[in-house]
């Protein structure tokens, strides 16, 4: 008998170890897909072309980065990374590096977020490429980036596709803010942090750019100077939120508002996972649970594609190779859309709502908090100050949760919002409503006319 | 009459597939430049064209070798493989045998498993019907924090002769233990080591073989390696193309 059960637990056992790998994650790798005008942006604008593959580099080594230093050693982390990523921008790519390329730790820990960045890299791609083929007339374009979309929009079933719904709805969906990792990079990792900034300066630069520029020379000449302000103006000194597709390429988003969202979804996502990277509390396992969590938040769900105009371009005659004060400030679409967020968490638990959502510098006089300050306006301008880039005066240490607790400490904060892969169900169906509120006063916004090429002479 | 059947079936298949791989020089291909390959297929609707150029003096004959090699990512997983090793002067000149594979990845490595794939195929002769069935495991393990993204990949085979003359094996069994590095952005360091046991009773091959793995361009591979055995001075060089259709 006892020599049976052996028998049976060895067995056991041998099915298990067999078993692993086939109840494992699948490796699906996701690479160029072949369109008519594949390669036409790398054959065009090779130089323009090494610049993202500089970007993504950063991009993806940051993940291992901030997974493999403690977070104590913070500040020589940053630093040190931030000269490999000047030293790689010195001397960029010839081709662009998949996430796993400088990352292999974070591919082995969450594989789907490496498929879902390097998918929607692919689909950035695709824009350009269908923008830069002068084969294609600029009547035609519109058809050409509806294609791209579409081949990017087949893999949903996968998990992998970003939303083509406004960053409004997807980051009511993923309620990040109340997470114990929120903000951490941006305040403690401010440089690599910022040249991100930087780079969601560019990407949408570069589209507008091509927008303004034509099928022509026009675009070969914007090109040029994007990559010039760059690396003259704007890396030396760089926004101070994460520009929105809305702020910088209002003529792309609304030419291909499903792209357009899809992209600020992905840099969006790119930002949370790096956050969740440098959250020392959890284990690589609870890192996986959230960072699918947030994915599947701001992936593709059924009925996002009828949203997809639901926003509003704040300066629609925007000049992309005019980098201003505007687009360098922390005040902008970002900042709005956590405001708004945070009232509606707020009155959720029955708080007060101050003024409806926005957040302005003037908040930050209330960071103080203390006893004879409006609460509620202490926890505005912490929040205030943890969207601000490094760590302000007068900003709590840690976490915007952490802020919470210092200022309300009365405040109860449901179980889920500490634990990792879950999320309050009430807080989401609270700002959920309160967009679904909002959007209602929000028009469709217009397609961008493309009768005639911006970069040949009108009649 | 075999070879252009071949060549009808290949554009046939290159018609059918939806392509969308590009070629990657992180994913080893065996015999790109070196032996060793990884536990990854290509994309799925992948379809890229190999080609292999091989030459060296290699146990006491001079090779030379020219081999077109299709691959298709056909499924989720799936990778599907046909070679047509060409082989130029000496005494068996020309495609003698036509080898087919299908590769199946079981899953992504985790910080705790390791890749693990295998492959099943076989040769088959050009002349006459035999056909030699081979088995396959491909595991595939990143090394610690990887910082240069080394990894070591453990190659596992076994093939069986179904035209066996007198004096030579059954089953040929081979192993081979690979090392990969990341040299630059565009550039992989490959090395290893193979065992192989010759169809001839007795004779065994051990060869120690380094190469690099080169991007050319978003769809462009380029490798070389070289190859030495324990019976040096043989050697062997080898130059790669790789190239998503």
């Amino acid at each position: 008998m006892t020599r049976i059960r052996a028998r049976l637990i060895a067995l056991l056992a041998a099915a298990s170890v067999v078993s692993m790998p086939l109840l494992a994650e699948k490796r699906s790798a996701i690479s160029h897909p072949r369109t008519p005008f594949r390669l036409a942006f790398y054959k065009r604008h090779e130089p323009t072309y090494q610049v993202a593959g500089a970007l993504h580099f950063a991009h993806g080594k940051l993940h291992d980065v901030l997974l493999l230093h403690p977070f104590a050693a913070h500040a020589e982390a940053d630093a040190e990374f931030y000269g490999e990523i000047m030293a790689m921008m010195a001397r960029p790519p010839r081709v662009e590096p998949t996430q796993e390329y400088y990352a292999s730790y974070m591919a082995r820990v969450a594989w789907r977020l490496f498929r879902t960045i390097d998918w929607t890299h692919a689909l950035h791609e695709m824009t350009y490429d269908a923008i830069a083929d002068p084969s294609i007339a600029w009547p035609d374009k519109s058809a050409a980036l509806d294609r791209a979309w579409e081949i990017y929009a087949r893999q949903r079933d996968q998990g992998i596709v970003m939303s083509p719904a406004p960053l409004d709805l997807t980051m009511r969906r993923a309620a990040v803010m109340m997470k114990p990792y929120f903000s951490l990079t941006r305040n403690y990792y401010p440089q690599s942090n910022n040249f991100f900034y930087a780079a969601h300066w560019w990407h949408p630069a570069t589209y507008e750019a091509m927008m303004t520029g034509g099928n022509g020379a026009g675009q070969d000449r914007n090109l040029a100077r994007i990559d010039e302000v760059l690396r003259e103006q704007v890396i030396p000194n760089p926004p101070l939120r994460m520009i929105l597709s809305r702020e910088g390429m209002p003529r792309y988003s609304r030419l291909s508002p499903r792209t357009a969202n899809a992209f600020d979804n992905l840099h969006m996502l790119h930002g949370i996972a790096y956050d969740i990277a440098a959250y020392d509390a959890w284990t690589p396992a609870e890192k996986r649970a959230e960072l699918y969590r947030v994915i599947d938040a701001m992936s593709y769900h059924p009925g996002d594609e009828a949203l997809a105009r639901r926003f509003s371009v704040p300066r629609p005659d925007l000049d992309p190779l005019d980098y201003d004060g505007w687009l360098a400030s922390g005040e902008g679409s970002m900042n709005s859309i956590m405001g708004e967020m945070l009232t509606e968490m707020m009155a959720e638990h029955g708080g007060e709502h101050g003024d409806q959502g926005s957040l302005h510098a003037e908040h930050a006089e209330h960071a103080g908090g203390g006893e004879s300050e409006d609460p509620m306006a202490a926890l505005r301008a912490q929040l205030l100050l943890k969207l601000t880039p490094d760590l302000q005066p007068w900003e709590i240490e840690g976490s915007f949760l952490d802020a919470m607790r210092q200022l309300m400490p009365a405040m109860a904060v449901a179980p889920e919002t500490e634990a990792a892969g879950q999320v309050a169900p009430g807080m989401v169906a609270a700002m959920l409503r309160g967009w679904e509120e909002k959007v209602t006063h929000v028009e469709e916004l217009a397609p961008w006319p493309m009768e005639s090429d911006p970069g040949l002479p009108t009649e | 009459m075999r070879l252009p059947v071949l060549a009808l079936g290949v554009g046939l298949v290159s018609l059918i597939a939806r392509p969308s791989g590009g070629a990657d020089h992180l994913n080893l291909e065996s015999g790109l430049p070196v032996a060793i390959e990884d536990a990854y297929p290509i994309p799925r609707g992948g379809f890229e064209l190999l080609t292999l150029l091989r030459a060296g003096r290699f146990e006491s004959r001079n090779e030379s070798l020219l081999s077109p090699i299709l691959e298709w990512g056909f499924a989720d997983g799936w990778e599907a493989k046909l070679t047509v090793p060409w082989h130029l002067g000496g005494t068996e000149e020309g495609v003698e045998e036509v080898g087919v594979e299908v590769l199946y990845n079981f899953n992504a490595e985790t910080l705790k498993m390791p890749a693990f794939a295998l492959t099943l195929g076989g040769d088959v002769a050009t002349k006459g019907s035999a056909v030699d069935p081979a088995l396959g495991l491909i595991v595939t393990r990143t090394l610690g924090r990887a910082w240069h993204l080394d990894r070591l990949h453990l190659n596992l085979g076994a093939r069986h002769n179904s035209d066996r003359r007198r004096r030579e094996r059954n089953e040929l069994l081979r192993a081979a233990l690979g090392y990969s590095r990341r040299l630059d952005a565009v550039s992989m360091l490959v090395t290893d080591v193979v065992f192989e046991q010759r169809e001839r009773e007795g004779r065994e091959s051990l060869l120690l073989e380094a190469g690099v793995r080169h991007q050319l361009s978003p769809l462009t591979v380029f490798s070389v390696g070289v190859g030495l055995s324990r019976d040096s001075p043989d050697f062997r060089i080898a130059v790669g193309f790789q190239r998503a259709m």
